[in-house]
């Protein structure tokens, strides 16, 4: 009876060492969240956070969008450029990273450059 | 963090030593643990829509909670006994539940699969955000479905909130839970061991369950909900107790489903209709059951009435719906979708299946209402107004998960039912033991 609960006892040890040590190392996301998170966050304090923001890139896959809304929350992300302010990302890793232009309407209130990304956040001129 | 597994050790202690529940001890202790999690959840949301202080309430609830249990333990004089008598079977039991934990966060990774980012976690976020939550309900983002209920995002929240950072290991966290739930469940549901270690070798052996669990969507947290609800229906058949308080257990747990998914609806909504049929003229128990659904069922109203943006399977509806209804050819391509998915991702239903139509073929309560619910998603996918296929694509497997541990619960019963003289179960258990 002894050895059945110092079994049980050193089991349940096992399991708590087991997740602690394994959910340390869990594998890394397989979306670009944190290259993101590491860029805008930095832009995210030149906004309001209840304000609807557009957005541009060069990088056209949705998963691009959404992971910038997610690093993004609690702004409003939307994929066009109606709003009076763009958050312009482009992705240096893209074949076209040269190919976006800023429109002589907006001005630049914040750009963040890392060796992934360049971002910059337009406020249209009134 | 620990104020709010203080109060859910508080909460989960009430219930597991009240003896209003004829439950066995583990499934009671798994329904008080998930009890508490929905009330923490209707709470944040709560906490949102008052704009309470969460700190504060959350302290405040902890008083009032020591006030009843203690009041509670002194009135019906409660001993505490920690009994530690275990059993092979339930070291055979501990070391499968390791291997599925092993095996799970293997299978894991950071923000999980892409609806739990882009749906849950990022719903989730939003509402961690206490001043600026409703920002969330929008249409446009309409991509991220904000329409969907917020169980699992609140509770992601609230753990958020408690830490103060937005962290990937809280809905990691989280995803653990109804995963490991569902393994207790089928361990302690049933009295013939066999069909217990059975159950358990099934869904651990099941690596694309586990996977699909790992994924941290909404739809295993659903599934054990339907699980749930589906092992109180079979307790109430057995106890043949009309006045029993399962009832109140049974509203609880089964209008949870509303809190978690619009599919959930599908699930409550049937069950309604079996508690009234069974029940007709039984007031007794059909009041036990809108008092044990009342809390959930007004919280999910409310939120759709007041803060939730029309649902898109709805709002994209155009006028072609008839047509749809009689297109043979979207039956078809449903059933295919549906044997090829069955066949290639479930194959123990099949065979389970076969048995029944061989052995038994009369048809449990739970067993109709699975049918029906899938019955009725097959319908919402005749007249979907998205592209057929990618709509069965993109969701078929999710829909199928959310039945199937109950599928599994509902067949593996038939055989245990066969087996169920006293002596065979004390055999069986005497031989493992």
């Amino acid at each position: 009876m002894i050895l059945k609960k110092v079994l049980i006892i050193l089991l349940l040890a096992y399991f708590i060492f087991l997740f602690f040590s394994t959910s340390i190392t869990i594998k890394p996301e397989k979306n670009i969240i944190p290259n993101l998170e590491e860029i805008l966050l930095s832009i995210k304090k030149y906004t309001n956070s209840n304000s609807v923001i557009s957005f541009k890139s060069n990088n056209s896959y949705e998963e691009f969008y959404y992971c910038t809304q997610f690093v993004m929350v609690p702004l409003i992300i939307e994929n066009n450029i109606n709003n009076d302010t763009i958050l312009y990302i482009i992705d240096k890793g893209m074949n076209n990273a040269d190919s976006l232009k800023i429109n002589i309407n907006y001005q630049v209130i914040k750009n963040v450059s890392t060796d992934k990304y360049k971002v910059f956040l337009l406020k249209k001129n009134k | 963090m620990i104020v709010i597994l203080l109060l859910n050790i508080l909460l989960t202690s009430i219930l597991i030593y009240s003896n209003l529940i004829e439950l066995e001890r583990s499934i009671k202790t798994v329904i008080s643990f998930t009890t508490s999690m929905v009330l923490y959840s209707v709470l944040y949301f709560l906490i949102l829509v008052f704009n309470f202080k969460f700190n504060l309430t959350l302290i405040g609830l902890i008083l009032v909670n020591s006030l009843i249990f203690l009041i509670y333990i002194k009135k019906k004089k409660i001993k505490f006994n920690l009994n530690l008598n275990v059993k092979k079977l339930d070291i055979f039991f501990l070391l499968v539940l390791f291997y599925s934990l092993y095996f799970f966060i293997q299978n894991s990774n950071k923000w999980g699969q892409w609806d739990a980012w882009a749906i849950w976690s990022l719903h989730a976020k939003f509402l961690f955000y206490t001043d600026n939550w409703q920002n969330l309900f929008t249409n446009r983002i309409a991509w991220t479905h904000p329409d969907y209920p917020l169980m699992l995002p609140s509770m992601i929240a609230m753990f958020w909130c408690a830490i103060g950072d937005t962290t990937f290991i809280i809905p990691f966290f989280i995803a653990l839970l109804p995963y490991i739930g569902i393994l207790i469940l089928f361990y302690f549901s049933f009295k013939n061991p066999v069909i217990s270690i059975v159950s358990i070798i099934i869904i651990t052996l099941d690596f694309s369950f586990t996977n699909r669990a790992a994924a941290q969507y909404a739809d295993i947290l659903l599934a054990f909900f339907y699980l749930l609800s589906c092992i109180l229906i079979t307790k109430i058949i057995d106890e043949k107790n009309n006045k029993s308080n399962l009832y109140y257990l049974l509203g609880f747990i089964s209008s949870s489903c509303l809190w978690i998914k619009n599919e959930g609806s599908v699930f409550f909504i049937l069950i309604c209709i079996f508690i009234v049929i069974k029940n007709f003229r039984n007031y007794n128990a059909l009041l036990k059951f809108g008092i044990g659904a009342l809390i959930i069922t007004v919280v999910y109203i409310s939120f759709k009435i007041c803060y939730a943006p029309s649902n898109d399977l709805v709002s994209k509806q155009s006028g072609n719906t008839l047509s749809k209804i009689f297109d043979i050819k979207r039956y078809e391509m449903i059933l295919n979708y549906f044997k090829k998915m069955i066949l290639m991702k479930f194959q123990i239903i099949p065979i389970l299946a076969f048995i029944f139509l061989l052995k038994w073929r009369k048809l449990s309560p739970s067993l109709l209402i699975i049918g029906l619910t899938l019955i009725i998603y097959f319908a919402v996918y005749i007249i979907t107004p998205y592209d057929l296929q990618w709509h069965l694509e993109t969701s078929l497997e999710r829909l199928i998960d959310q039945i199937y541990p109950s599928l599994l619960f509902v067949f593996l019963n038939y055989f245990e039912n066969d087996f169920k003289s006293p002596n065979i179960i004390q055999e069986t258990t005497k031989v493992l033991d």
